[in-house]
């Protein structure tokens, strides 16, 4: 953990909308979200399902489907990816970003070893020959303490558990020592020994390489353990974005408080409602059909995120309220 | 008792030649009563979907009892244990995968009222219907739509819909909400809890979350490598834990630091 603003940025996303066509319509699943990443900070993107998190992140590596567009600026290190080249963006991902997918079950190709498909990182990137290739995923699977690695490394993905599989693929983030990695929902249908083990995993890593890391999750328990700062979403906007122990201690937001309240640990209250679709997105504040506060102002007024307190932003009519 | 289980074992022959032997469920007994919610704990293979397929006779034990109101289930015919089903319900874990991905909310929940002839007309199928969407939280919007339109959170409340149409006197839920977001889960969990009050409902309830199954149950049982280890109340499991299992897994809750408690909840 670091202070941060004590350095320039290391991404720096500035109003970034993403569209998608679907069929005669166009759906904006990211809508004008600006937020900045430190190096060596971890940046928790928090929010329910569909609600833009993942799509941002795909946005950042450019891996979108071709119905898809982005607006805006994605500054890495002085590249702007939104212009930038297919040769350029393919020597950045994986070398300076790189990603852990989603799903363990279904991020790997199932006809190859898994080893072959860590060393195909390697070998992409690093000019290097196939035996020290070999060694260094040899190291790599011991470093994540993956049994009797050697032997693993000839192993199809289906002859591994989950929670074994969970380490293949933070190989492959981690294999070329990226200065920013994007994890997408890394404890998804884990059980609870296997939830804390890879979030243990992930903090060392970050530590150890000293990686920047965005970690996307709908879970606030695991936000609170490895992030520096947290950005709360909701229906494609950032509601709120402040440091760990701000949000945590004192969430501004109603969606964020009532996220936090949610949790088995924390009172288990529902949020009555379900998440909009981004396709009918009810007027004035996005939140406010569910919000246990609202007030006839908050149907007509789109409110906009301002600071309410140092580094702390707020996207709420009476942030100042609670 | 409502649901009595003893000496359950549930062994898989393994290997190119059957020759080894896998116990997946292991003498395994517990029991639930009437409107009690037993909770299932352990990790990730430990038998526990096992156990609950087993209950339903879904699968046959190797060996062992399984008692439905003093009823003996083991053994009995398929035709026999049709009377049974109705009074024993599952939730999967997967809300999607259990709906019939071709069939309209509206038709998926009135199989089963069709299915045991608990409505004599159309009219009477319709109210019915629209009373369990009532229930559990949904709206006749739905009715028209197929599986793959609705949230995980929505596909799961049709799917306790569709338990609750029959009255049952017995729920398995198997890992309800651990594909879900943790706000969907809550409203979920509460759902469930609410209706079990309603109607009286028995419950063994399956999961991986211990702070999940410290919410919803009243004792809780826990599993490791297809025996259970400890039972107990849940004030029991959870703040004096004897085995060392049981230690273990409650170790592994994530715990936020206490400085970032908030100040109204400390």
């Amino acid at each position: 953990m670091v202070t941060m603003q004590a350095s320039s940025p290391l991404l720096s996303i500035r109003a970034l909308s993403t569209y998608f066509q679907v069929k005669e319509t166009v759906v904006k699943a990211v809508d004008e979200v600006s937020l900045d990443i430190y190096p060596q900070e971890v940046l928790a993107l928090v929010g329910e399902t569909g609600c833009g998190k993942s799509v941002l992140a795909l946005s950042i590596l450019r891996l979108l489907p071709k119905n898809s567009q982005s607006e805006g600026s994605i500054r890495y290190k002085g590249l702007e990816i939104l212009e930038a080249s297919e040769e350029e963006l393919r020597k950045m991902r994986g070398k300076e970003i790189g990603m852990i997918p989603q799903s363990q079950a279904t991020s790997l190709n199932p006809l190859l070893k898994v080893g072959w498909q860590v060393m195909e990182v390697l070998q992409l990137h690093k000019k290097v020959g196939k035996l020290e290739a070999q060694e260094s995923v040899v190291n790599l699977f011991s470093r994540l303490q993956l049994p009797d690695p050697a032997k693993r490394m000839n192993y199809y993905p289906h002859q591994l558990s989950g929670g074994m599989r969970q380490r293949v693929l933070v190989s492959m983030g981690v294999a070329c020592k990226p200065n920013l990695i994007l994890v997408d929902e890394p404890t998804k249908g884990l059980d609870a020994v296997l939830r804390k083990e890879v979030v243990n995993l992930l903090g060392e890593q970050a530590a150890e390489n000293s990686s920047s890391m965005m970690l996307i999750t709908h879970d606030f328990s695991v936000a609170a353990v490895l992030a520096d700062r947290i950005a709360v979403m909701y229906a494609g906007e950032i509601v709120e974005m402040g440091s760990s122990s701000g949000i945590l201690a004192k969430p501004r937001h109603p969606y964020t408080q009532s996220l936090i309240d949610s949790l088995p640990g924390r009172g288990f209250k529902p949020i009555p409602g379900f998440s909009p679709s981004l396709s009918l997105l009810p007027p004035g504040c996005r939140f406010q059909p569910r919000c246990r506060v609202a007030c006839p102002k908050c149907a007509s007024l789109h409110p906009e995120i301002t600071e309410t307190g140092v580094n702390h932003y707020v996207r709420c009519l009476y942030a100042d309220r609670s | 008792m409502l649901i009595e289980v003893k000496d359950l074992v549930k062994e898989y022959s393994v290997g190119i030649f059957n020759k080894s032997v896998v116990k997946a469920v292991d003498e395994v007994n517990f029991c639930v009563q009437q409107g009690e919610t037993l909770g299932l704990v352990g990790e990730s293979g430990c038998g526990k979907s096992t156990v609950a397929r087993l209950l339903l006779m879904l699968i046959q034990p190797t060996s062992g009892s399984v008692r439905f109101e003093g009823q003996e289930l083991t053994g009995m015919s398929q035709a026999a244990l049709l009377k049974f089903r109705r009074e024993m319900q599952i939730v999967f874990q997967q809300p999607q995968q259990s709906l019939h991905p071709r069939m309209k909310i509206a038709e998926s929940l009135a199989e089963p009222l069709q299915l045991y002839k608990l409505v004599k007309s159309k009219a009477e199928e319709k109210v019915r219907v629209r009373q369990l969407l009532d229930e559990v939280g949904l709206s006749e919007e739905h009715l028209e739509r197929y599986p793959h339109e609705l949230s995980g959170g929505q596909a799961q409340r049709v799917a306790i819909a569709r338990v609750l149409a029959l009255k049952p006197k017995f729920i398995v839920a198997d890992e309800p909400t651990s594909m879900l977001d943790v706000s969907v889960q809550a409203q979920i969990l509460s759902l469930i809890k609410k209706l079990q009050q309603e109607h009286t409902i028995g419950m063994l309830f399956i999961s991986h979350d211990l702070e999940v199954v410290q919410a919803v149950s009243d004792r809780v049982a826990v599993m490791y490598q297809g025996k259970l280890v400890e039972t107990g109340s849940k004030q029991q499991i959870f703040m004096e834990p004897r085995h060392s299992y049981t230690k273990y897994l409650t170790s592994t809750i994530l715990e936020m630091p206490t400085s970032l408690i908030r100040d109204d909840l400390a």
